[in-house]
């Protein structure tokens, strides 16, 4: 019995070395980071804004149950990427977005209402965006946080039909 | 300076002998003399005790037990004594009176009582001579050669680093904060084997792969200025590191151990597929001669003939590390032998060789690889060769006075072997000599001496150089009573670097220790401590990784600091149960479990201080991405350090816990020093059941604050380290298999830019003797 007793002291001290503190030093996170400037009136039924990557936009697609199996597949597959909730009813902020490397097609500022079905894209990165063109990709690299990838998002947007701001057919 | 003229202190010490041995003796003591011999056994199982401490007080004879536990103390003029014996784990005893007649043998017998906890009776470093250690004025920590050997360790910092205000980076040893990474060059400890110092003649760095771990007997660790008594690089303190002797009987040992990495937590960081988990199960595919693995083979013999004792011991090491260009081939072979010649009369002479070739890993490629070495530095390599002979006699002339003679030779000779045809080398040779005299009469323990060292390097990124070193010291102890003891004492040290520039100091030191009750002390320190630049940082011109390290001729100041320490220990210490217990758990568990706990502790807290005058550290130029060593202007080291010593279960359970909290500050540029972590905590339990024993170690310092911006790479890569080790231990009589697991949380951290600390890693082992 008196072992037992000793041994059980044995098994605490080794449970406590169990205690866990993760692994430390990891792999430096690779992504983009940069600023966003918010115009014109923030919704009321706004449930949170966040900013959104895809490695590919799906341009033609529409219909909003072709486009729901668009986001799962992309999620799954490790092609979407998106942001913490930015903080609401700001009118400017910075954000973080780790991604992983490779080219993202497409950097947006993404409205989602109570309803995730009615999710909008209010801003979307342009590298110029004096002479904006079309939206911008970006290439990411293995372990650097890519700097400067600042966003102008407009509410305005919230109101129109399609949930992007450009979605014809590629360019 | 002619080097003659060195000689100097050298005879007035020998003079000083002389007259103070004639002082020491009056005529009676000269004709006749007795002898005290005895024996020295366990109270509680009559077993005679090994290595015992026999001390004559208020002398300078002492002598130790044989393998029987018989003493012999020779040449003890007529008159009464008080004797004592000490060993660690017991109790010590004092004999009152012991009466010594002409001619004849006076018999005592010592039944030393075990005591629940395990402190060293006496130590050799504080004072430059023994010591209770509870006299000493300093904090001091004590790691023996069970701590040492339960940890199964290649190079002996891996066990320093479990204790107290002890930090290794790269091979730096930091007591307190004092020394943070200079690019491994300095040293503000001061390394030594066996009383002699240890120290890179070029780097002024430490050289921990040339120690013969398997023949340690115990490690000093003073902590704070000791320059008083043993100059410059003993600022912030020494390591001492204590050999074993020969032994009376023939014996062999023989240690074989093997360990393998396992993977990094990131299957990205998986740089190679020699990780042996890879594979292990596949059969097919395993292949033990490629795996990433290491081992350790330790022969030694051991034995006396007459009077002569002699140790001999071959040491093989092999690893291939853990990252690209990590592994390393290692030998050594070490000769001690002791002679006796005649009463109080002792020769000790050591031979230590030892060859490493090692690949060189500076920095990693980059965060998503840390185990690939940067581009272009495959296969880079250094050969490194060292020797080390040292000497020292001794003698008790009368129970007065003993003085001791030092002579050591060391040798380091490096290469570079890279592939980009650099071939840099340096080859520097030390030696050293001393003359050290100690004279007890009455209240007072005189130690004073004579130290000469000579360091010649000659280097590619050197050059070459001479340095010179006179030193004369002296220190008191008086004791005015028991219970109050005060040391004071100074030295002086002329440094030159032939040539070029010279510089001398003058290193006061005073401590106090009061022990106003039985089993509480406090003491009180402080003391003036320096240290010369050495070759590296005044005259290293080189270039490696992209980062040009540039000389700095101006360099020719000393560091400076005032040390202060205040601390108190104190003791409660607990019976062994078996002395008045017969109840068995079965009866009543609860009472059995109050009756076995009686726990001991040893609590120390000390507070320090230290001031820093021309602090020599590395100063970055970020516009250029060099570095050159200089003199910064004022720094400061405060803090406070608290240890736990606790034992419970009649001595199956014992712990120990560290803390200690540093305040670093570059007064002049306000910010913290380079390297420092502000907390500092270690932690050991160790468990014995029957033939087993289990332990458990851990270690957090807090995130380096300030590192030298020139190596930054842009990230922030520091982290808080947490290291977990644990180990089994089965004792099979005189055989030993231990399992032991390092890094048990594969923890990443680094303590310098870009240079992984090891990953996870198992070792076995057996330790044997016959």
């Amino acid at each position: 019995m008196k072992r037992f007793v000793l041994w059980g002291i044995v098994g605490a001290i080794f449970y406590t070395a169990s205690c866990y503190h993760g692994h430390g030093l990891s792999p430096l996170p690779s992504g983009i980071q940069g600023h966003i400037v918010f115009q014109g009136v923030w919704p009321d039924s706004t449930s949170a804004v966040r900013v959104v990557a895809l490695k590919s936009f799906p341009w033609g697609v529409t219909n909003r149950d072709s486009l729901l199996a668009f986001f799962q597949q992309a999620f799954l597959t490790g092609n979407l990427g998106y942001s913490d909730p930015l903080p609401l009813f700001s009118e400017e902020c910075d954000y973080v977005l780790e991604l992983n490397p490779g080219l993202w097609e497409r950097i947006s500022v993404v409205w989602f209402p109570d309803n995730l079905m009615g999710l909008k894209e209010i801003g979307t990165y342009y590298e110029n965006p004096a002479n904006p063109g079309t939206p911008s990709s970006v290439v990411i690299t293995s372990g650097r946080m890519q700097k400067g990838i600042n966003i102008a998002a407009d509410f305005i947007h919230v109101d129109s039909e399609s949930p992007f701001l450009e979605s014809g057919e590629k360019p | 300076m002619k080097v003659y003229r060195m000689g100097i202190p050298y005879a007035g010490i020998l003079l000083g002998i002389l007259l103070i041995s004639r002082a020491g003796m009056c005529k009676d003591e000269i004709r006749v003399a007795g002898r005290i011999t005895g024996k020295v056994t366990d109270a509680k199982t009559g077993k005679p005790l090994y290595g015992a401490n026999i001390l004559v007080l208020g002398t300078v004879l002492g002598a130790a037990s044989d393998m029987e536990g018989q003493f012999f103390i020779h040449n003890l003029p007529v008159g009464t004594y008080d004797v004592e014996a000490s060993m660690m784990g017991y109790k010590k005893e004092i004999k009152k009176e012991v009466p010594v007649l002409s001619g004849k043998d006076t018999q005592i017998a010592f039944q030393l009582e075990p005591t629940v906890l395990q402190q060293p009776a006496l130590v050799v470093t504080a004072s430059k001579r023994t010591q209770h250690l509870e006299d000493a004025p300093t904090s001091i920590d004590v790691v023996d050669k069970k701590d040492i050997q339960a940890r199964n360790v290649t190079t002996l910092d891996e066990v320093l680093q479990n204790t107290a205000g002890v930090g290794i980076i790269n091979g730096q040893i930091n007591l307190r904060g004092s020394t943070g990474w200079n690019l491994a060059a300095g040293s503000r400890v001061l390394l030594m084997v066996d009383s002699h110092p240890l120290i890179n003649g070029d780097t002024g760095g430490l050289d921990w792969d040339v120690i013969p771990v398997e023949e340690v007997e115990r490690v000093e660790i003073v902590k704070g200025a000791g320059s008083a008594l043993y100059g410059s690089n003993a600022m912030a303190g020494m390591v001492n590191i204590l050999t074993r002797d020969p032994t009376p009987y023939p014996e062999t040992r023989l240690r074989l151990s093997w360990g393998f990495y396992d993977e990094p937590a990131y299957p990205q960081w998986r740089w190679t597929d020699r990780f042996l988990t890879y594979k292990f199960f596949d059969l097919n595919h395993y292949d033990p001669r490629h795996t990433l693995s290491f081992e350790n083979v330790d022969l030694s013999h051991s034995r006396s003939l007459g009077n002569v004792g002699i140790l001999l011991k071959v040491g093989r090491k092999r690893s291939s590390g853990y990252m690209e260009n990590g592994d390393y081939s290692r030998w050594n072979v070490l000769g001690k032998t002791k002679v006796h010649l005649g009463s109080n009369k002792t020769l000790t002479v050591m031979g230590n060789w030892a060859l490493d070739n090692h690949g060189k890993f500076f920095e990693w490629a980059s965060q998503e690889s840390p185990m690939v070495v940067k581009s272009g530095k495959l296969g880079d390599r250094v050969r490194n060769e060292k020797a080390n002979v040292y000497a020292t006699f001794q003698h008790g002339i009368n129970r007065k006075l003993a003085y001791t003679l030092k002579a050591n030779v060391y040798r380091n000779n490096w290469q570079n072997l890279f592939h980009d045809d650099d071939s840099t080398y340096a080859i520097t040779d030390r030696f050293g000599s001393e003359a050290q005299v100690y004279y007890s009469s009455g209240k007072h323990s005189l130690t004073f001496g004579s130290e000469l060292t000579m360091h010649h390097t000659r280097s590619l990124i050197y050059g070459k150089h001479d340095t010179r070193d006179v030193a004369l010291y002296a220190e008191d102890e008086l004791k005015f009573s028991p219970v109050l003891i005060a040391t004071w004492g100074t030295r002086y040290d002329y440094h030159s670097v032939v040539g070029i520039s010279s510089d001398q100091q003058i290193s006061p030191r005073a401590g106090l220790v009061f022990r106003p009750w039985n089993k509480n002390s406090l003491r009180f320190s402080v003391g003036h401590g320096f240290r010369a630049p050495s070759i590296a940082e005044v005259f290293a011109e080189y270039t490696y990784s992209g980062i040009k390290v540039e000389s700095n001729l101006d360099l020719k100041k000393a560091e400076r600091a005032w040390s202060f320490e205040f601390g108190t220990s104190q003791t409660w210490e607990g019976r062994l149960t078996k002395e008045f217990s017969t109840l068995s758990f079965g009866q009543n568990p609860f009472r059995w479990a109050l009756e076995h706990l009686n726990p001991s502790f040893l609590l120390d807290v000390a507070f320090f201080w230290s001031q820093y005058k021309n602090m020599i550290d590395v100063e970055p130029n970020l516009e250029t991405n060099t570095a050159k060593f200089m003199n910064l202007g004022r720094a400061r080291i405060r803090g406070v350090e608290t240890r736990l010593q606790a034992s419970t279960f009649d001595r199956h359970l014992s712990a120990t816990l560290g803390y200690t909290y540093i305040d670093p500050m570059d007064l002049d540029a306000q910010r913290t020093l380079y390297y420092r972590s502000r907390h500092r905590i270690v932690t050991s339990v160790e468990f014995r059941l029957g033939r087993f024993s289990f332990g458990w170690d851990y270690r957090y310092a807090s995130r380096i604050e300030e590192v030298i911006p020139v190596l930054d790479s842009g990230y922030d890569e520091r982290v808080p380290m947490h290291v977990m080790d644990g180990r089994i231990l089965a004792d099979l009589g005189g055989t030993q298999i231990g399992l032991e697991g390092k890094n048990l949380g594969n923890y990443h951290y680094t303590l310098r830019q870009r240079f992984l600390e090891p990953i996870r890693h198992f070792i076995v082992t057996l330790r044997t003797k016959f």
